[in-house]
């Protein structure tokens, strides 16, 4: 094992050298190492965001199809034809849901807060009244935004039931509470039913902030079973028809699978409905992530070539530099492996110390510098959702060039942070990179020196 | 026409060369250095080849020394085709050559140069190990302890060559080939280097080649061999 010690002989004396090849090392080594690094902080902050925002897709109006056919008719699926997506054994749970004007009735008195409900086209007494299969997997239920403060939600037992959950001030104003009765009108013609008030919630909005899909009071929006509530506008088709749908998927990564499912199995009652899989959410969230996955990678990939190149040229000069001591070697009967394997342990030598060394910091320089980058990068992107202004009561805002799509989708603020964590995989794969430069940039000047004969390799050049 | 030296009475050829010949080929021309040469080479014996520069000395030495194989004819090792035994192995186990332009390590001392040596050819450490018994061949070359521990580019010329000398007689091989070895050194230590050629040669039974320009070493030598216009005589 002598190419060892000769190896040790050779760092030693040649210091300098050794310290140029260890300081360039150095660079690579915390360049891909913090691209790595910030690449897996990233891909796992991303694959936290899906899991807060949930394995959701929903199934709802396709705005763009509908305003290119120059109209904003709601769609409607059969509930059969959800019930079916919903049996896919992709799928945990899934709900559905329709919209109506009720019309309170029997002294019901709505809150008049402050809205004015003349925009909404509700008229005297009529309020918004979405029929849904089970309340609990609503979103604003689901993300804690609404609470249920009595009573229970509607589930899918009591689909053909007629009960309603109704918000807090509303049954203050009534004095309702849970168990009490509503007589609630159909939106057209004089049916007219008794719901049970099954629950009582609160939503955090103020009266004076009109709901902004419906354009009422908060306070005054109705979520009554839906078969219960759908016989009430019953026309002579009586199948039930929804007009929205949420499936949550055992697994975020089944989303693909679960839309080519969704379209194979409802064809074309999806025209006019998008599957959205929470992407807006994801991608508002995970927008300034990309920016700086991209930013790094970059940079890793830019410094990370000029080094290598770098480094190449430097072993490569000094193979050339050392075929003198090739050709003595050589003379004196040493081996060619060890001759090869001499300049590699070398190299892998200073390789090592200076991945060892870029261990030591590159996790916490990288932590800085991604937090600063992320930082910026999130701020932005906050101000632009802030800034972003809703179209005014009655208006699409298409005609003010508000693209409903750029609404800002709620609890899904830009994620701000990201651990970064140095796991050995990092480093293995930083290794690897080292010491597959390192090797081919010494096999391939070795193998052209040492495929020459000593004498040729000492006399060449005088 | 060479001179076969074969006769009943002396030692078996330890190296024998026969009908070697070797042309470098140029981007323009071709050069034959040295045409059809059959000679052998003996145990116990000291030889010097003289003959006028480019005539092919160094030339004769590298192929006699296996640094390089001739383009025609063959070299044997105890009976035994170089290119057989293998150039490597050869260099290794059998053969030792001191260049003219030294060709130390650059960063070992003397000391290192010496012990790499003995360690890539496997001399055996022996009682008092390779370090003590490197220090001693050097001592006997006029380089004392200071001297062999420091950097060889630290060293003069002529102690360079010394030590280059004594990595090749540390190695315990049986036959050493010598470029103009003496031709840095002052007359004292170019003395002690012919007369440690010939102890070498007469009581370790080894075969020593020199190629120089010295008469003096010349006649010094046992024999004599003269290598003009691609021709070795004697």
């Amino acid at each position: 094992m002598n190419f060892v010690k000769r190896a040790g002989f050779s760092l030693w004396s040649r210091r300098g050298r050794t310290l140029i090849t260890l300081c360039t090392f150095l660079v690579i080594s915390v360049m891909v190492l913090a691209g790595v690094l910030i690449a897996d902080a990233t891909a796992q902050a991303k694959n936290e965001a899906k899991r807060s925002v949930g394995a959701e897709v929903n199934l709802v109006m396709d705005l763009s199809g509908q305003n290119a056919a120059g109209g904003l008719m709601a769609p409607q699926i059969s509930a059969g034809t959800v019930e079916k997506l919903g049996a896919s054994t992709l799928v945990q749970k899934y709900n559905y849901s329709m919209f109506d004007r009720g019309v309170v009735k029997g002294g019901t008195e709505l809150v008049t807060g402050g809205t004015d409900t003349a925009a909404s086209g509700m008229g005297p007494n009529g309020t918004a009244t979405v029929g849904v299969l089970d309340s609990a997997l609503l979103p604003d239920f689901r993300s804690g935004k609404f609470q249920l403060l009595s009573g229970a939600h509607l589930t899918a037992a009591d689909k053909d039931k007629r009960l309603l959950l109704i918000e807090e001030r509303l049954a203050g104003k009534n004095g309702l509470k849970t168990g009490d009765k509503i007589t609630l009108g159909a939106n057209e013609g004089t049916a007219k039913a008794e719901f049970t008030v099954a629950g009582i919630y609160r939503d955090p909005r103020p009266s004076s902030e009109p709901e902004p899909e419906y354009f009422v009071d908060p306070a005054n929006m109705l979520y009554a079973s839906i078969g219960g509530f759908a016989g009430l506008n019953a026309t002579q088709d009586r199948s039930l028809k929804v007009t929205k749908a949420t499936f949550l998927l055992q697994d975020a990564e089944d989303l693909p699978k679960f839309k080519e499912e969704a379209e194979r199995i409802a064809g074309s009652e999806l025209d006019g409905f998008q599957l959205d899989a929470n992407d807006k959410a994801i991608r508002q969230m995970t927008g300034p992530l990309d920016s700086i996955g991209s930013t790094a990678a970059l940079a890793m990939w830019l410094i990370g070539i000029a080094g290598a190149a770098v480094l190449v040229l430097l072993v490569n000069l000094a193979v050339k530099q050392r075929r003198k001591e090739y050709g003595v070697l050589l003379a004196m009967g040493e081996k060619k492996w060890k001759l090869i394997a001499q300049q590699a342990l070398e190299i892998v030598a200073v390789a090592a110390l200076a991945i060892g060394l870029s261990s030591l910091f590159t996790q916490s320089l990288t932590q800085s510098a991604s937090q600063s980058l992320l930082g910026e990068e999130a701020a932005a992107a906050r101000q632009k959702l802030e800034s972003w202004q809703p179209p005014a009561p009655g208006s699409t805002g298409i005609d003010q060039g508000i693209d409903p799509n750029d609404k800002p989708v709620e609890n899904a603020d830009p994620i701000d942070r990201i651990d970064i964590r140095l796991d050995p995989a990092d480093l293995a794969t930083v290794g690897a990179v080292g010491l597959g430069l390192g090797l081919l940039a010494t096999a391939v000047p070795a193998a052209s020196v040492l495929r020459l004969s000593p004498r040729t390799i000492l006399t060449k050049g005088k | 026409m060479t001179t076969a030296t074969d006769t009943a009475t002396e030692p078996p050829p330890v190296l024998r060369l026969d009908g070697v010949s070797h042309t470098y080929i140029g981007q323009r021309r071709r050069t034959t250095v040295l045409k059809n040469i059959d000679y052998s080479f003996r145990r116990g014996t000291f030889y010097t080849v003289l003959g006028p520069s480019g005539s092919g000395k160094t030339t004769l030495l590298s192929l006699a020394s296996g640094l390089d194989a001739p383009t025609r004819g063959t070299i044997s090792f105890n009976g035994q085709d170089l290119t057989k035994l293998g150039l490597g192995r050869y260099r290794n186990k059998h053969a030792a050559t001191i260049f003219q332009h030294y060709n130390l390590l650059t960063y070992m001392t003397a000391l290192q140069n010496v012990t790499t040596a003995m360690e890539i050819t496997g001399v055996k450490p022996g009682s008092g190990g390779r370090r003590a018994r490197a220090l001693e061949l050097l001592e006997r070359v006029g380089l004392d302890k200071h001297m062999a521990t420091r950097n060889v580019m630290r060293l003069s010329g002529g102690q360079q060559q010394r030590v280059a000398i004594t990595r090749a007689l540390a190695c315990d091989v049986d036959i050493l080939f010598a470029d103009e070895p003496t031709g840095n050194l002052d007359e004292d230590t170019a003395q002690g280097i012919i007369d440690t050629f010939r102890e070498l040669a007469h009581e370790q039974d080894k075969c020593v080649v020199v190629v120089t320009h010295s008469q003096r070493l010349a006649a010094q030598s046992d024999r004599v061999l003269t290598l003009r216009k691609g021709k070795l005589t004697e």
